[in-house]
């Protein structure tokens, strides 16, 4: 079991009245990228934002652990320092606070989690030079506040940037192709690409096979109705991306 | 006995020696000030119009001193008092409840042409300067001030003289029992002249409740400039009844902040009525209120000449039970042209329990007129939480980060980047929850060096 990053079993979860999750069973190990895919109101997103810590979903039964700790117990500020990243489908504007103040509240925070001192504002900005290279974010962009005025692009890339800072064992990367034209996410791919380690995983969501063509999953995983109901291969998101989603549907609706 | 009685008695009682301590052009006055509180029937309380959130008959009625015989405090002679926002400038003065106390330094650090006196010395040398009274006539704080003035600061800068470094006043009570301290600030800025003007409001250590009733009195000529910032951080057993009123010279510009960081309860009223064309009036306001505390804005503006700019910007964090509210009222008359008056205040509270009352009002009787108003009121934007916590930043920081960034266009407004910054700093502190501590900053006495 050692070797295992993530394993979430029959995970339930709701937001108001209505279940979303209806029980998810899914094994993340280090090396692996999983992707998830299935159609819209599948429970996705939401399966994201409930492995980050989301506030507005509440886990009703089932059990999440992260390298051995209960993850669900965990603050998202906390999920967060022990490793794990969502980048945003829609990441959130924040007038008012600029990039730099943001990442260094984020990279000190992590910081004083692990019982290091803060970086000097020296390394911090060649670390920020460093990581900006990656996904090629342009500098002017930092002196701006968080993600306001950014294209869809550039959040998108500004998404793997706090990804490449931050170093997270384990990385769901929600929708990330939404909203990107072909050169933006080819860059923003061959970042995660980059980051990729033998020690990190990764879990792709996307409703398109499009993304898989850059990102290359070793898993692929069919959620519908709040439940993981197909599992395979590479070779299953290209079978999707050939016959659509209905067969899926047709085959769990009449059971 | 209302709290309005309590005063006028005291002052029937007290005349001889209120006047026997101050100069007959202060005294000239007090005459009409009392007929006009006589006039009135009681403080207005919370509830009346234009009082949401503040009752000036609370902050009157508790028995407070006042010292008309000017009776010396022998307490505190050598002490240092110290400011939050330190190396702004060496032009500045200490006002010890109502008395003004240069620094060593003053006198040297004023640039030619600009003034830095004691109200009561100025009333006495240019009497000609006080044959105005101060308007509103009717207004509550400012009659009682009248009533009660017998010293403050003065400060003029005259005919084209651009005053580089900004005069700071430093505010504190000095007195071991409850007391009332009628506060005068009189401003004058000649034709083509700028100035700026930084005054804090600081706590001394183990207070008695205290009251500041405050004038401050703003007169530009034409095309005359004052940066005026009025920065509240006293004790929460510290009450501010205030009123800022200006007479505003053609193509004049007024630039006026007030930012609360803490005290007890305040209310800050501002009059300017804009009776000369191409004059400009721009008042911001931030407020940071918790537990117990009450702050209120009250801001009137009337256009009354062409080509006038009014800008308002006032911006409320509320915390725990605090209690704020904004009132204004801008007024086009007929004829006023080209008016361009905009007003914006927008609020956050951040407990349930605090409570904001806003009341934006517009009247306008002149066609040619840009004119806007909002006001909203909000809670912390959830998703911008949990997409900064997401990213490790624990909530507590979050959230401060987040009222900071609410906050930043208010202090934008500042133009001297090093009060700017401090600024900055102070609202970053008192968001953290801290206690200011002003060890960094001491200015001596004239006194004390004595």
């Amino acid at each position: 079991m050692k070797d295992i990053l993530l394993q979430v079993d029959d995970l339930h979860a709701s937001i108001g009245d209505k279940e979303i999750l209806r029980g998810i069973n899914l094994t993340v190990r280090p090396g692996e990228v999983h992707a998830i895919m299935g159609p819209n109101g599948s429970g996705k997103s939401t399966l994201s934002g409930v492995l980050a810590g989301n506030p507005v979903y509440k886990v009703t039964s089932g059990s999440a652990t992260f390298h051995g700790l209960n993850l669900l117990e965990l603050s998202p500020e906390d999920r967060s320092h022990e490793g794990l990243f969502l980048s945003f489908q829609y990441p959130v504007e924040i007038p008012g606070v600029s990039m730099v103040n943001f990442m260094r509240a984020a990279v000190n925070a992590k910081r004083a989690y692990l019982h290091e001192a803060p970086l000097s504002a020296g390394d911090f900005l060649k670390l920020m030079r460093q990581k900006r290279a990656i996904v090629e974010l342009d500098n002017k962009l930092a002196s701006r506040s968080v993600n306001e005025g950014f294209s869809g692009g550039e959040k998108k890339r500004n998404e793997i940037f706090q990804m490449a800072v931050l170093e997270p064992r384990l990385s769901i990367l929600d929708e990330t192709d939404s909203g990107l034209d072909i050169d933006a996410l080819r860059i923003v791919s061959a970042g995660v690409n980059k980051l990729k380690t033998q020690d990190n995983a990764t879990i792709v969501i996307t409703h398109y096979q499009r993304l898989l063509d850059y990102i290359k999953p070793d898993y692929v995983h069919i959620l519908y109705k709040g439940r993981i109901v197909h599992s395979g291969g590479p070779e299953l998101a290209l079978e999707l991306e050939e016959r659509g989603y209905d067969w899926i549907k047709e085959q769990v609706d009449n059971q | 006995m209302n709290a309005l009685t309590q005063y006028i008695d005291l002052y029937r009682a007290q005349q001889s020696v209120v006047n026997a301590h101050a100069p007959e052009a202060l005294n000239r006055r007090r005459a009409a000030a009392l007929a006009a509180l006589e006039g009135m029937e009681r403080l207005p309380r919370k509830g009346a119009a234009g009082f949401a959130a503040v009752s000036l008959e609370d902050m009157f009625a508790p028995d407070y001193g006042i010292n008309i015989a000017r009776v010396p405090f022998a307490a505190n002679e050598r002490a240092e008092f110290s400011c939050d926002v330190p190396n702004i400038s060496t032009a500045s003065a200490l006002v010890v409840n109502d008395e003004f106390v240069p620094t060593a330094s003053l006198a040297k650090a004023l640039p030619e042409g600009v003034e830095v006196m004691s109200l009561a010395r100025a009333a006495e040398t240019y009497p000609e300067l006080f044959a105005e009274p101060v308007e509103p006539r009717d207004n509550p704080i400012v009659a009682l001030n009248t009533l009660f003035v017998q010293d403050g600061v003065f400060i003029r800068v005259k005919r084209g003289v651009r005053a580089e470094r900004p005069v700071q006043l430093l505010s504190i009570f000095n007195a071991a029992a409850p007391l009332m301290a009628a506060r005068r600030i009189k401003i004058i800025v000649e034709d083509g002249a700028q100035a700026s003007v930084l005054s804090c409001d600081h706590p001394r250590v183990n207070d008695f409740d205290y009251l500041s009733c405050r004038v401050v009195e703003v007169t530009l000529g034409t095309n005359a400039r004052l940066d005026f910032y009025d920065l509240e951080e006293a004790s929460p057993r510290t009450a501010r009844a205030s009123v800022l009123t200006a007479s505003m010279g053609t193509g004049s510009i007024l630039n006026a902040t007030g930012i609360y960081l803490n005290g007890g309860t305040t209310r800050n009223e501002y009059y300017a009525p804009l009776r000369r064309p191409g004059a400009q009036v721009r008042l911001g306001g931030m407020v940071i209120a918790g537990s117990g505390q009450r702050v209120d804005n009250a801001t009137f503006i009337t256009h009354d000449s062409p080509r006038c700019i009014s800008r308002q910007l006032f911006k409320y964090a509320l915390f725990d039970d605090a209690e704020g509210a904004f009132e204004e009222l801008v007024t086009v008359c007929p004829g006023a042209d080209n008016t361009d008056a905009r007003q914006t205040n927008r609020n956050l509270l951040a407990s349930p329990q605090a409570r904001m009352h806003a009341e934006p009002q517009l009247i306008i009787n002149c066609d040619e007129v840009k004119a806007s108003h909002g006001a909203t009121t909000g809670q912390i934007d959830e998703k911008a939480l949990f997409y900064m916590r997401s990213r490790g930043i624990p909530e507590a920081e979050a959230r401060m980060m987040l009222i900071n960034a609410f906050m930043t266009d208010v202090l934008d407004h500042i133009e001297l980047p090093a009060l700017r910054e401090r600024l900055r700093l102070l609202t970053d502190r008192r968001l953290r929850g801290c206690e200011s501590t002003c060890r960094d900053c001491g200015i001596k006495t004239e006194r004390g060096e004595a």
